[in-house]
C-alpha cells in the first residue's frame, strides 16, 4: 500500500534493478517462445524489484491474482540504454518513473521523454524481447527455492537502494 | 471426412494456426507425390475415396485446394469471431482498448487475400498495442504484422536465431502487406 509514503525521482532507480511486467498468455503452449511480440507493451507499468517480487506482479491494480498470466522483466539499464542497444533511439528516449498506486507501492511507469512513432515502438518492444528475463511462464510456479533467491534479491536492491538514500541524504546536509 | 492432400506445394510447414493439432485433417507426404486432392469419406461403413480431379493442383490458379482453404479460413473466421463476442481479460485488467470493428475487418480482409496463396497464420492474437498481430513463421523468421485500431499498419521480421530485428516498416494498404507476407513465405 502507498500509505503516504515517499515516491521516488528516477535518481534512486538504479541501473541493475529489475522492472517486472505482466504479460498476457494468449495461444501460448508450454515450449513455445515467450512472450510473443504482440504481447510486449510500449506504454508499460512496471513493478520495481526493490519493492517487488515477479510473483506479486501477478496481481492486477484490482488486487486480483492472475496466475494465467506470465511475468517479464527487465533491467533499468536495458531502458534507459535502448539507444546504445538500437540505434534508432535518440539519447534519453526513455526513463522510468515510479508511480506508487494505492494497492502497488512497487508500481513504475515507461517515461517517453520524447515522441516515439509506431515504428520505433514496434522496435523498442522487439529489444525488450530479445532483453527480457523470464521469472514466470502462464500457468507456472516458482519453485521455493526461486522465491527466495525472489526475496533475497528484493532485499540485496532495497539494501543498495538504502544505502543510496543515505549516501544522497549525507551529501545534502 | 479426412481430406488427403498429396502435394507439397501447400504452405503447411510454415506452422498451424493457433492449434497443435489440426482436426479431421490429415498430411500424407509420400515419396512421390500425386497431383491431386482426394477426400476419404469414411461415415457409417461405405468407405468411398472421391478422386476430386477438378482440384488438379496448378500453380497458375489462386485456389486449387478449396477444401483446405474453405478448413482454415473458417477456423480463422472462428477466432476472429471469439475475440469480437469474448473481450480480452489482459486487455480490460490493464485497461487497453479492444481491437475494434476496423481492425477485425482488415484482420478478415488480410486472411481471405492470403488465404487465395494457401498461406495462413501462424497466430492471430490481440495485441497489447490495440488491435490485432498476426504472426506468420519461415525459416527461423518471424513477421509480426500489426494491424492497430487507428487502421494503421505495420510489419517487423525477427529473426529467431539471431535475436535481431532484420526488417520493420509501415505499410499503406492490406494489398502491398499482403505482398509483402507473400514475398517472405516465398524466400
Amino acid at each position: 500500500m502507498q500509505k503516504g509514503r515517499k515516491v521516488y525521482s528516477p535518481h534512486f532507480i538504479l541501473s541493475f534493478n529489475y522492472m517486472f511486467a505482466r504479460c498476457p498468455r494468449n495461444d501460448w503452449e508450454s515450449g513455445e517462445d515467450y512472450p510473443n511480440f504482440g504481447q510486449i507493451r510500449s506504454d508499460q507499468s512496471f513493478n520495481w524489484s526493490v519493492f517487488s517480487i515477479p510473483l506479486w506482479t501477478r496481481f492486477t491494480d484490482a488486487q486480483e491474482y492472475r496466475d494465467g498470466y506470465g511475468v517479464i522483466g527487465y533491467k533499468v539499464k536495458t531502458i534507459r540504454e535502448t539507444h546504445i542497444i538500437n540505434p534508432v533511439f535518440e539519447n534519453d528516449t526513455f526513463n522510468i518513473l515510479h508511480k506508487p498506486l494505492l494497492n502497488n507501492y512497487s508500481h513504475c511507469e515507461l517515461a517517453q521523454l520524447k515522441e516515439v512513432t509506431k515504428k520505433q515502438k514496434r522496435d523498442l518492444r522487439m529489444t525488450f524481447k530479445h532483453k527480457c528475463i523470464r521469472p514466470l511462464y502462464p500457468l507456472k510456479d516458482r519453485s521455493k527455492t526461486q522465491l527466495m533467491f525472489d526475496y533475497s534479491r528484493m532485499y540485496l536492491h532495497r539494501f543498495v537502494f538504502w544505502i543510496r538514500i543515505a549516501l544522497s541524504t549525507t551529501t545534502q546536509e | 471426412m479426412n481430406g488427403v492432400l498429396a502435394d507439397q506445394g501447400i504452405n503447411y510447414d510454415k506452422g498451424i494456426f493457433y492449434s497443435p493439432t489440426i482436426e479431421y485433417v490429415d498430411l500424407q507426404l509420400t515419396s512421390s507425390p500425386v497431383k491431386y486432392l482426394w477426400i476419404d469419406q469414411d461415415e457409417g461403413t461405405d468407405q468411398t475415396k472421391c478422386d476430386l480431379t477438378s482440384q488438379e493442383m496448378d500453380t497458375t490458379k489462386s485456389s486449387y485446394d478449396a477444401v483446405v482453404k474453405k478448413f482454415f479460413v473458417e477456423k480463422i473466421t472462428k477466432k476472429i469471431q471469439y475475440l469480437q463476442s469474448h473481450p480480452d481479460q489482459f486487455l480490460i485488467d490493464e485497461k487497453i482498448n479492444q481491437p475494434n470493428e476496423l481492425s477485425f475487418n482488415y484482420t478478415f480482409q488480410t486472411i481471405n487475400k492470403l488465404a487465395d496463396w494457401n498461406i495462413f497464420p501462424d497466430k492471430l492474437i490481440p495485441s497489447v498495442e490495440e488491435g490485432i498481430c498476426l504472426n506468420f513463421k519461415n525459416k527461423g523468421k518471424v513477421l509480426y504484422f500489426e494491424i492497430y485500431n487507428s487502421g494503421d499498419l505495420g510489419y517487423i521480421i525477427e529473426d529467431t536465431y539471431l535475436h535481431q530485428t532484420t526488417e520493420n516498416e509501415d505499410v499503406p494498404s492490406i494489398d502491398d502487406m499482403v505482398t509483402k507476407i507473400k514475398d517472405f513465405i516465398a524466400v
